[in-house]
């Protein structure tokens, strides 16, 4: 018999279907390149000084491959957390927007057999990547210092890793209709079920004193003691993030630290392994023939009933500030539609969005201002920071979906090309199109302007009580600044790459890839170079990093600008010039090439 | 003049030459039905003449506007149809037509009228205040068509209007492209229904592989094809060697003696049909029946073509 007949003989045929159609597309390749590239220039940046010793000394380096090797897989870990849930969680919803689920469903495959298999051909990519760190693995295993049980338990984790975050992946996959739903639904609920529990321990105070997570840890320590000889849980935080796995490799960097030990340590992990994984089994069938719908539009809808019941009360009696009239286009039809159609345009639902945005950042930022108020605190608290940085990230997220999805998802609706035909130029088009988004843009520039405002107010405070000179005229200038050009800067970029691009997802994905890229980048670079030629404050290399847009914002935030320069107003007046520089490029190549992305054509 | 123009044409995607010199012309007010197969070019010879395909070769022109000099000029003068319609799930239909009315720059004042209009002639205007989600796929093709209408353009370009139509929305929509050819529209249509674009076109142009494998009139191609008609007689009495006369008529190939018929395969362009009849009456047959097949498209089509795509 044939070795190909003998193949069929294995099964699993969807499993080397997805094996298959993986293997034949470029953008497998491109992946694993781009992973590849950060895994070995971060090892390069993270070993430069051990490979500088060694090259003069190579005695002094031995006994550091331990180091080495926790780097490294610090490095794998994070390059799990960044690649897998992008590689899976379209596996299912690409089966639903080919309207190919059902043929799948309809076949001897059960749901069981789809979800696995579909699973497994995520999981073996990912370990295709995590086997890209053999040779810097083989590399810190040389110089000793790393035992056999290391490498077992870091592997462990290293595995349950993946398997964890792609059953949650997976799990998103077959919960939201499209894949754009999918990959943003995946950060989000991610982000939630990872660090939620951690911040809500943190800011309610339960840190301090909690009774029940220190009854629970003796408990759990009493019944596994027999098992593996020790205490599975030394102290309460371990119990707040029992499930994230990568959590034990800090616990486990200790010599004490065996494969049953972390193997019970683990439990919580792999039982929520198992139930993503039957989330997914159940949703995969529930969810495979939901109708097409607006999540976005329904939300509002629902938000829409809320504030109208709010707003039947005896001090509003069901008063309407804003209303929108149903009127008919007047000269510019595409602008009429983005403010007057469209959930995330309209006046109403817009309120309603800066409302949900905007009254817990006040809530917040007035609790820190009260509760701080007792304290002697000298510094900007960490909770403000926090917030800050969550309203960016958020905002951010907001503005690349809508930018991106302007033309994507006219094409993906097939209306494109109507409009291309009709008389209106490809700059009214794009004009037009961009008013809800700058609508948005105002929304969400709001919530973040508060922040500055209250924190500008705190450091000006800080500076009268404690004499610290926290610069708040500087760290207003900077952050207003950077809400008015990096919001525009991100919208540009997205709608370069929503025109450019074929599908809604795709855009999104370039369009934050870009975005990241651009952040984090410079900052790659950087590092290598400062272990190399030693940077210190002033140095001209620190410019580098500014080269990153995002950079600007931590460095305004913790006052470290004077750390790049000693004239800090010089260098924020140039990053904002070189941005909104940047930013006026972008908004011109936007325009000029528009006709030749949406395929349109013009007079020669 | 021909309202439009098509020189020599060529379209490439990459390495795929999808159209290949093709060239036709359309008289104003003249229906011409383009047919193929799938991937045979249909599709890209349209996109050309809709102002959506930035690079091609040759000369395209619409009411002797040249196509890629002056594609803002071409778009008021055509109207667009795709294959696929496109949904705008927060709009009706009259806010659809609106829309489209303020993008073709009509006034303010034109604009509700001819909206109205355009409603009435598609028969859609108890679904003007319908979400054009909720309209049935033939409702949803009359409002393209509706659509189309608005800024009345000189020539309609329609891409397979009545594809994956029921024969009740087939007929409507075919009813609705002979009014519009009674009001004088020139217009391009391709389809792959072919008796529906007989009973329409007063042209036809049949493309495969991205060439024009033929171009005219229906008759003009059967006659190119050289297509024999088969006539079906029945004669009463005995046949007494009328079989070998009728043979001998000019332009009959055979005559086939099947059990109660005659199956005469005729040449049109040698001996008309009336004229068998009168000639098969000469010989002294007394006719009981006498059917000639219908020569239909497909026929043409499937002698034209093989199937293959560019």
């Amino acid at each position: 018999m044939s070795s190909g007949s003998s193949r069929l003989r294995l099964g699993l045929p969807l499993l080397a279907k997805e094996l298959l159609e993986q293997s034949a597309r470029k953008r497998t390749y491109v992946l694993r390149t781009v992973y590849a590239f950060l895994l070995f220039a971060g090892g390069l940046m993270m070993f430069y000084e051990v490979i500088r010793y060694g090259m003069t000394n190579p005695l002094s380096v031995l006994g550091r491959g331990r180091d080495v090797f926790q780097m490294l897989i610090g490095l794998q870990v994070a390059g799990i957390y960044l690649f897998m849930p992008a590689i899976t969680c379209t596996v299912i919803t690409s089966e639903k927007e080919r309207k190919t689920l059902g043929l799948l469903l309809l076949t001897k495959l059960g749901p069981w057999t789809i979800v696995l298999e579909k699973y497994l051909g995520r999981c073996f990519t990912m370990l295709t990547f995590l086997m890209l760190s053999l040779p810097m693995m083989a590399f810190a295993y040389s110089m000793g210092g790393v035992n056999a049980g290391d490498i077992l338990i870091k592997s462990w984790i290293l595995m349950l890793t993946t398997l964890q975050v792609g059953a949650f992946a997976l799990m998103c996959s077959c919960l939201f209709r499209t894949t754009t739903g999918a990959f943003i639904g995946t950060y989000l609920l991610g982000f939630l079920f990872y660090f939620g529990p951690a911040i809500v321990y943190e800011w309610s105070g339960m840190d301090r004193n909690w009774s029940t997570v220190e009854l629970l840890r003796e408990s759990l320590n009493t019944l596994f003691e027999p098992l593996v000889g020790s205490d599975v849980f030394q102290h309460q935080d371990q119990l707040v993030l029992l499930w994230i796995p990568t959590v034990m490799l800090f616990e486990t960097s200790s010599s004490t630290a065996t494969l049953p030990l972390v193997f019970v340590q683990s439990l919580p992990s792999q039982l929520s392994i198992v139930i993503f994984l039957c989330l997914a089994r159940v949703w995969l069938v529930k969810r495979a023939f939901v109708p097409p719908r607006n999540a976005v539009l329904s939300w509002f809808r629902k938000l829409d009933g809320l504030f109208v019941r709010l707003n039947q009360n005896r001090l509003t009696k069901g008063r309407v500030l804003f209303n929108e009239a149903t009127t008919l286009p007047e000269d510019q039809p595409i602008a009429w539609r983005e403010t007057r159609k469209k959930s995330l345009g309209t006046v109403r639902y817009l309120i309603r969005v800066f409302l949900v945005l905007e009254a817990p950042v006040l809530t917040i930022c007035l609790s820190i201002v009260i509760l701080g108020a007792g304290t002697s605190s000298q510094a900007i608290p960490d909770e403000l920071s926090l917030l800050f940085f969550l309203m960016w990230m958020l905002s951010v997220l907001l503005v690349v979906v809508k930018a991106s999805s302007l033309i994507a998802g006219e094409r993906t609706h097939e209306t494109l090309d109507v409009l291309l035909t009709t008389p209106l130029t490809t700059e009214e088009l794009i004009s037009q199109k961009l008013r809800g988004l700058w609508r948005l843009l105002f929304v969400v520039a709001v919530p973040l302007l508060t922040i500055i405002l209250f924190e500008t107010w705190l450091r000006g405070i800080v500076t009268r009580l404690w004499g610290h000179r926290l610069s708040a005229g500087l760290y207003f200038l900077s952050s207003v600044l950077a809400v008015l050009i990096y919001l525009p800067l991100a919208a540009w970029i997205s709608l370069y790459f929503g025109m450019r691009m074929q599908t809604q997802a795709r855009a999104l994905f370039a369009s934050l890839a870009t975005i990241v890229g651009w952040c984090l980048g410079p900052v790659l670079m950087f590092i290598p170079l400062a272990v190399i030629f030693t940077v210190g404050r002033n140095d001209e290399l620190l410019f580098l990093i500014l080269a990153g847009p995002a950079t600007i914002i931590p460095f305004t935030e913790f006052s470290a600008l004077r750390e790049i320069a000693d004239a800090p107003w010089v260098v924020v007046v140039l990053n904002f010039v070189f941005f909104g520089m940047a930013a006026l490029v972008i908004r011109a190549k936007c325009l000029r090439d528009a006709s030749r992305l949406l395929g349109r054509a013009e007079p020669r | 003049m021909s309202m439009v123009t098509v020189k020599d044409l060529h379209v490439r995607y990459g390495n795929v030459h999808a159209v290949r010199g093709v060239s036709f012309e359309i008289p104003k007010g003249e229906v011409f039905g383009f047919i193929g197969p799938n991937g045979a070019g249909k599709s890209s010879t349209i996109r050309v003449l809709a102002t959506l395909q930035r690079e091609f070769a040759g000369t395209v022109s619409v009411n002797g506007i040249d196509v890629a000099r002056h594609p803002d000029v071409i778009r008021e003068k055509i109207g667009y149809m795709p294959d696929f319609f496109g949904v705008y799930e927060d709009l009706t239909a009259a806010e659809y037509l609106h829309f489209f009315a303020a993008a073709y720059r009509l006034s303010r004042d034109e604009r509700l009228r001819t909206v109205n209009d355009v409603l009435e002639l598609t028969d859609l205007t108890h679904k003007a205040d319908a979400p054009v989600d909720s309209l049935s796929r033939g409702m949803k093709q009359r409002l393209a068509l509706a659509r189309v209408l608005l800024h009345d353009p000189d020539v309609l370009l329609l891409d397979e209007p009545a594809s994956g139509l029921d024969p009740r929305a087939r007929i409507e929509v075919r009813e609705l492209l002979k009014a519009m050819q009674e009001m004088g529209k020139t217009i391009l249509i391709s389809s792959h229904i072919l008796h529906e674009l007989a009973q329409l076109c007063t042209r036809i142009g049949i493309i495969e592989q991205g060439e024009l494998v033929a171009e005219g009139s229906l008759d003009d191609i059967f006659q190119q094809l050289s297509l024999k008609r088969t006539v079906h007689v029945q004669l009463s009495g005995p046949l007494n060697g009328i079989v070998e006369q009728i043979s001998s008529i000019p332009g009959v190939e055979s005559v086939d003696q099947q059990a109660d018929r005659l199956a005469i395969r005729l040449s049109e362009h040698e001996t008309a049909i009336e004229d068998l009849h009168t000639e098969i009456v000469r010989l002294g047959g007394r006719i009981r029946m006498f059917q000639p097949e219908a020569m239909d498209m497909e026929t043409a089509f499937m002698k034209l073509t093989e199937g293959k795509t560019s």
